[in-house]
């Protein structure tokens, strides 16, 4: 796929620091609007066309699932989006990722992508809830709500927010019912901090409760 | 809490009360209560996942995974794990199971809750972009 477009561009998570996690396959990276790796376990990203993302993963890992959310790797506070993803055709190394917008039509944005092939320890998970309550959690700390739709939550790992991949699902705490739909996006809030935004349908901010998933060291 | 949900569980109550009839999630387990309490660590925390189609059939997963479209109808499905996944975290997203690979995954909404009825299920539920519930595939993360 990177070979047969010609303006694509391969950022090789090689050039920034990653981890080493050797023995395992599963692994994660945190890629910018543009397909540039912010950090990973080493997975390549190609951006070959208005929101759609080829990550070379090296390892086979259409065995194992993914995990994306449209984010920032930074504090900078992305644009409603959806993320979605799909093994490639034929090329068991290597992971689709769409992004759309607000139109649901395809949309250049950041993403973190997590793939999961076997059990580990989380580096962190939390369940909020619209008001911000932290419910229940990983190695989390702390959840605040900062503002219509707008939450941070703490984890122990201090360095989580600018070393880890993160992925949010909208989802209640409890056992009643269902959530209303919505988007939810994620960034950094520096330290052990993460930022969670949350949407209605519209893209109009909106009180939501949501799960998260840090993943540090796969 | 979506606006029919709640009617649907009053309207359901209402009919219902006390007896087993009242079934599927939606409709909901009303005398359930909701856990605020933050559980202590625990020694050993692990991730488990598990990849549906859209037709509830588990495609693959963690060991002892299972799932299957839920009762409530169109876009709605319960996996299930080996463990109890009440104090757990569920990240659910919308994308192909297919092993082989495929085209993108079409955008939409999803959202993941924990069983009225299963300690050890997940409720997963997909909708179009407009809203619409639909039968999506989605990948789920189960840390616990």
């Amino acid at each position: 796929m990177k070979n047969t477009a010609l303006l694509s561009i391969v950022f090789a998570a090689a050039v920034v620091p990653m981890a080493a996690f050797a023995g395992t396959i599963s692994g994660f990276v945190v890629a910018g609007s543009d397909g540039k790796v912010i950090r990973g376990t080493g997975y390549q990203v190609t951006h070959f066309a208005t929101g759609q993302y080829e990550i070379d993963t090296i390892p086979d890992v259409h065995s194992c699932a993914y995990s994306v959310t449209a984010g920032s790797g930074d504090t900078t506070v992305p644009a409603p989006a959806i993320a979605t993803a799909v093994g490639r055709r034929e090329n068991h190394t290597a992971v689709m990722v769409a992004t759309y917008g607000l139109d649901k039509q395809y949309a250049d944005a950041g993403f973190h992508l997590i793939v999961q092939c076997a059990g580990t320890t989380p580096g962190g998970a939390a369940v909020v809830d619209p008001d911000g309550t932290l419910v229940r959690g990983v190695f989390a700390n702390s959840a605040t709500r900062t503002g219509t739709g707008a939450y941070t939550v703490t984890f122990a790992n201090s360095v989580l927010a600018s070393t880890c991949a993160y992925t949010a699902g909208i989802g209640l705490s409890g056992t009643l019912g269902v959530s209303d739909p919505g988007f939810v996006n994620v960034a950094s809030g520096g330290g052990g901090t993460i930022v969670v935004r949350t949407y209605d349908t519209h893209g109009n901010a909106t009180d939501l409760g949501f799960h998260v998933y840090a993943a540090c060291a796969l | 809490m979506r606006f029919k949900t709640a009617c649907l569980v009053l309207a359901a109550l209402t009919a219902a009360v006390g007896s087993n009839a009242i079934a599927g999630q939606r409709n909901g387990n009303a005398s359930a209560s909701r856990t605020h309490a933050i559980p202590p660590p625990s020694i050993a925390h692990t991730t488990f996942y598990i990849v549906v189609n859209k037709f509830g059939r588990r495609i693959r997963g963690s060991a002892g995974t299972a799932s299957s479209q839920s009762s409530d109808g169109t876009g709605t499905f319960i996996a299930t794990f080996p463990v109890d996944v009440t104090n757990c975290v569920y990240v659910a997203t919308l994308a192909r199971s297919t092993t082989d690979g495929g085209s993108n995954e079409k955008p939409g909404f999803i959202s993941a809750v924990r069983t009225f009825d299963n300690t050890n299920g997940v409720y997963v539920e997909t909708l179009g972009t407009g809203g619409m519930d639909r039968n999506r595939p989605f990948h789920l993360l189960v840390a616990c």
